[in-house]
């Protein structure tokens, strides 16, 4: 049989400087290095590379590189390489592609194209580290009035909130997807900053009940790991319609990954595929949504927010509309960019649409219906710096949930074959050997110190603005302006062209 | 304040001021001391023959050892113990203690042998004052003999080699090292030495003529230098004289007590404890005299400390050969051959009683700890135990604490 | 004092402690240059039960075997309380070697003893193998 796979990648060694340690052997789990005792050192197999960076990182004398494989198909713009490739592969295997993380293609990243004002002269910036600067943000719905006593405390009664110490979430990643580890340091790290991390639909490990009061646990179309102890212990309730990476399909996680405790906690056999239904079958209209988010808030007596989830697609607005009369006291939208264990790729790479165009057009619907109030809204899909952050809330997010970013702080390279189990890093795998590479008290940390970062220079750039509060950035149009965009992209934002006053 | 005094000025007594200062750092101890110097280590006195080491250095812990612990020497042979009035007398001056110490050590044995006394120059080998003067004659360089092919000679032997031409070592015994090793490893020592030192075994010495020595069997050795390595005899007379319990060595308990109240007793001088026999043993070594020195100390200060783990072990190079020894030679006995190198391990009822290993010693402290503590071996393979070990060997949790920081093996 | 520690769950069994361990304690300040061909004798060395893997080295005992044994007073406390080796003492008998439970101290090509020294003795001025590991399974502490 013919070999028709391509190294994507090539695995370059320097043996000036190569010291023949073999660590970059024993850390790779795709058994990519050997030493190969016939030549005296080491060699590698570039076909078996995924780019994980994981040798990279680990060498003591920086020997190593890799570098996208130099050989070529002969030149097509049409007929690109990936495309032979994945039909070589498909010929062979007769499966369904599958990938892992957010959309890689090179569509437009609206964030790129939108740039922050800052103040001059008249209404003066603000010095976060001399003057107050407030990023604390409640999520849910606004009551329309207040009412206050005598006291001036006040009487109304509020509906159920989420109290962030910034517009951040940990965006959700089951457990069974990522690791134990990877989970506990999410927890962590959730717990220290006061935010809220998210279980995904594979359920919650025992373990990790302590950290409930930061804790979105999340009920999807499998409906996985969801029992009455698991609803009373988060502090809200995230029914899952789509997620960004896969829109019309359900979640799904490879049964080598259902092992052990994961399995345990989805409550389904070991070694089963976990795939999640398409739709909710208890879920056809706006009306079947409302019975379950009530449901919910009846199961849990109307003290926690309930979230839904949806991805991002052509007719996000309206969806979002009848979410915002569903009871639902937040909306999060997950653009096409979102993350993923695994997901066909076509689905992938072809379905749903930027989540900068999809919070504008969201926004400004709710605000035409006068709903907006109603429900806080929550972004998702490739948040990747603090200044995604404040550009989306100037488009009229209240938070944003961050998955890949988190990922990428824990020690993910973004090597997209997180469905192989395998990951290096310990974050997107089961196997013990690979989990215990995540050291949950250097994630925790490095979750942390990544936010805490965030925080500082979104404050810094709110100071910039002259705003002291994300209250009154949050729709804050006229602190953008693209650049690059045409008309309706302009209009679909909301925002105008740089230059225009 | 309680006055410790402590006779003798070597291994036993360094313990022992290291375990009653570990009680009390400002005790009021007296090191009454024969030999005349400051702390030195005796084991080193090959070693500063070779000039692997110098004389300075012999003093191991520096010439000030005693002052900077704010320890009295007196240097001076203790002549007579009063138990009753608890007084030492030494060289006609009187030494009151509450807690007593006696760390003699022990002496050369020198037989009487016929015409030894028309040798010119002839030496035990013991002491620093020993090593002083053989140094003076082996300036001019010719042939030695060294009687006695145990450590103590086999070590001279090594001093001396770069001085002399010739070194003959003649033993009673078939074979060298015949106390610290067993046969098959002494007939390898033998083998491996045999191109550098001419051993003359199963040799009994009969009489000198001058500067030669005649054997029962009639072969005579002439030689320039004698050496006298017969092995060493406790000194007892002290604590005999006043009703210790004596038997080659002074008779001690778990604690390093003699029989006699407020009078202890360690180092090469005692008999104590030995964990392998389960019975009281001479062995005259130097972890011995120190750790049987400072669990005496810690005794004498008031802090109580049982001696349970004391067995015999050597380690020692000879002339590049790295014999190192722990435990009896006793139970089934396992040997394996690694390209140069043998090892033989001894184990009974599951438990390590001995090893000798001559080349690699790596990580051999495992096994002498497994032969300490009397840790059961479990399912290891005596061979795989020759082969290497590692912490792997320990109970997991022990393991694990050790490594964290909240036990010590 | 402080000292060195393992947290035996985060150990990779990468060896990359052994490696950092050699070139910190190599007096060449280039990492190539102190590794490249040569055999390496770290003071660290990582241990496997079979299942688990953990990095050795020396413990610094509260009451040292390895001291209690040496007859040239090479091995000895500093005042912080840490095990060091003074090699131009050592003579080289391997009594240490003997004695320790932890198999932490050896005897050399040079034919003295050595041990983890916890990096006293070069310019790095803090444990490499500490800072080294990917995966923070060897600490230094106080505890």
């Amino acid at each position: 049989m013919i070999d028709f796979n391509v190294a994507p990648f090539e695995v370059v060694r320097d043996y000036d400087k190569c010291v023949n340690c073999r660590v970059c052997e024993r850390q790779c789990a795709n058994e990519v290095h050997h030493y190969e005792e016939g030549f005296g050192k080491m060699i590698s197999d570039s076909t078996k590379c995924v780019d994980c960076q994981r040798c990279v990182c680990l060498c003591p004398t920086k020997a190593l590189k890799i570098v996208p494989n130099r050989n070529s198909f002969r030149p097509n713009a049409n007929w690109q390489q990936k495309y032979l490739t994945e039909i070589y592969k498909q010929a062979e295997s007769g499966g369904v592609l599958l990938s892992s993380m957010g959309n890689p293609e090179p569509f437009p990243v609206y964030f790129d194209k939108i740039l922050i004002n800052a103040s001059q002269v008249t209404n003066p910036s603000i010095d976060p580290l001399r003057e107050p600067m407030e990023t604390r943000v409640f999520l849910g719905a606004k009551p329309q009035t207040i009412q206050r006593n005598a006291e001036g405390k006040i009487e109304t009664k509020l509906p159920p909130r989420l109290k962030l110490s910034m517009p951040v979430m940990f965006s959700a990643m089951s457990y069974g997807s990522i690791s134990y580890n990877a989970h506990a340091a999410l927890a962590r790290a959730a717990e220290k900053l006061g935010i809220y991390y998210n279980t995904g639909e594979g359920g919650l490990h025992k373990d990790f009940y302590k950290y409930s009061a930061n804790t979105i646990v999340q009920v999807a179309s499998g409906r996985f790991g969801v029992h009455k102890d698991y609803l009373e212990d988060g502090a809200a309730i995230e029914i899952k319609i789509g997620q960004g990476a896969k829109p019309g399909i359900g979640g799904h996680l490879p049964g080598a990954k259902i092992v052990g405790d994961v399995s345990k906690t989805r409550m389904i056999p070991e070694g089963s595929d976990a795939v999640s239904p398409a739709p909710h079958h208890d879920i056809y209209s706006i009306e079947d949504l409302r019975q379950l988010v009530y449901s919910i808030k009846e199961a849990t007596e109307y003290k926690k927010p309930v979230i839904v989830k949806i991805a991002a697609v052509h007719n996000v607005a309206a969806i979002a509309s009848g979410i915002a009369r569903s009871g639902a006291d937040i909306i999060a939208i997950d653009g096409f960019r979102g993350g993923t264990g695994a997901a066909p790729t076509r689905i992938r790479d072809n379905v749903g649409i930027p989540i900068e165009l999809a919070l504008g057009s969201v926004d400004q619907r709710l605000r035409e219906e006068n709903i907006r109030d109603n429900v806080s809204l929550v972004v998702a899909g490739s948040i990747r710096c603090s200044a995604d952050v404040v550009k989306a809330i100037c488009l009229g997010a209240d938070a944003v949930y961050i998955g890949s970013a988190s990922l990428v702080a824990m020690g993910c390279h973004l090597c997209r074959t997180c469905n192989y189990g395998k990951c290096n890093w310990g974050i997107a795998t089961q196997r013990p050997d690979l989990v215990k590479r995540l050291n949950p008290d250097i994630a925790a940390e490095r979750l942390i110190n990544m936010l805490t970062g965030w925080n500082h220079e979104i404050q810094e750039m709110m100071g910039g603005m002259g705003i002291n509060s994300i209250e009154a950035l949050r729709g804050n149009r006229l602190m953008l302006r693209g650049v690059g965009l045409n008309e309706r992209e302009l209009a679909v934002l909301g925002i105008k062209h740089a230059g225009e006053v | 304040m309680k006055k410790y005094v402590l006779i003798g000025g070597s291994i036993a007594t360094e313990g022992a001021i290291e375990g009653i200062l570990s009680v009390n750092n400002k005790a009021d101890i007296t090191v009454i001391c024969g030999e005349k110097r400051p702390l030195y280590s005796r084991p080193l006195i090959s070693y500063a023959l070779e000039k692997k080491t110098t004389d300075e250095k012999m003093y191991f812990h520096g010439e000030d050892f005693y002052e900077k612990r704010g320890v009295k020497a007196i240097y001076a042979v203790a002549d007579k113990i009063d138990p009753e009035k608890k007084i030492v007398f030494a060289e006609g001056k009187e030494y009151p203690y509450d807690e007593l110490l006696v760390a003699t050590g022990s002496k050369p044995f020198v037989p009487p042998i016929k015409g030894l006394e028309s040798v010119s120059k002839k030496h035990t080998f013991y002491t620093m004052d020993d090593m002083l003067g053989l140094r003076a004659d082996l300036e001019k360089g010719g042939k030695v003999l060294i009687v006695g092919a145990g450590l103590i000679g086999m070590k001279c032997a090594e001093g001396v080699k770069e001085y002399m031409d010739d070194i003959v070592i003649a033993d009673m015994a078939p074979r060298p090292l015949p106390a610290a090793t067993t046969p098959e490893a002494g007939s390898i020592v033998q083998e491996r030495l045999s191109s550098i030192v001419d051993f003359r075994l199963s040799a009994a010495l009969d009489h000198f003529e001058g500067n030669k020595a005649v054997f029962g069997s009639g072969e005579e050795v002439s030689f320039d230098i004698l050496v006298l390595a017969l092995g060493v005899r406790p000194q007892v007379g002290l604590l005999k004289e006043i009703g210790a319990e004596v038997n080659r060595g002074i008779l001690v308990n778990e604690k390093m007590q003699t029989n006699l109240p407020h009078i202890y007793a360690a180092g090469d001088v005692v008999e104590s404890y030995e964990a392998v026999g389960e019975s009281k043993r001479l062995l005259q070594l130097f972890p011995s005299a120190f750790l049987g020195g400072k669990t005496a100390g810690k005794n004498m200060a008031g802090e109580e400390s049982l001696f349970l783990t004391d067995i015999p072990m050597n380690a020692t190079n000879l002339f590049g050969v790295r014999i190192t020894s722990a435990g009896l030679f006793v139970g089934e006995k396992t040997e394996v051959t690694v390209g140069e190198d043998y090892r033989a391990l001894y184990t009974e009822g599951g438990f390590i009683k001995g090893f000798i290993l001559i080349g690699d010693s790596a990580r051999a402290g495992i096994l002498t700890d497994f032969i300490r503590k009397k840790r059961p071996i479990g399912g290891v393979d005596a061979k795989e135990l020759l082969a290497g070990r590692d912490l792997s060997l320990y109970p997991a949790e022990e393991r694990r604490a050790a490594l964290g920081g909240k036990y010590e093996i | 004092m402080k000292k060195i520690y393992v947290k035996e769950e985060w150990c990779l069994g990468c060896h990359l402690c052994e490696y950092e361990c050699a070139y910190a304690n190599s007096g060449v300040s280039n990492i190539v240059l102190a590794l490249k061909d040569k055999e390496i004798d770290p003071n660290v060395k990582v241990q496997t039960d079979g299942k688990i893997t953990f990095a050795v080295s020396c413990r610094h005992c509260d009451e040292p075997m390895c001291i209690s044994a040496c007859i040239s007073g090479a091995l000895s406390k500093d005042e912080t309380g840490a095990v060091t080796v003074d090699k131009s003492k050592c003579v080289g008998c391997g009594s240490c070697v003997m004695v320790c439970p932890y198999g932490a101290v050896r005897i050399t090509k040079e034919g003295t003893a050595n041990k983890c020294q916890l990096c006293m003795n070069n310019t790095f001025g803090e444990p490499l193998c500490v800072k080294k590991c990917p995966n923070g399974a060897i600490v230094f502490e106080e505890k």
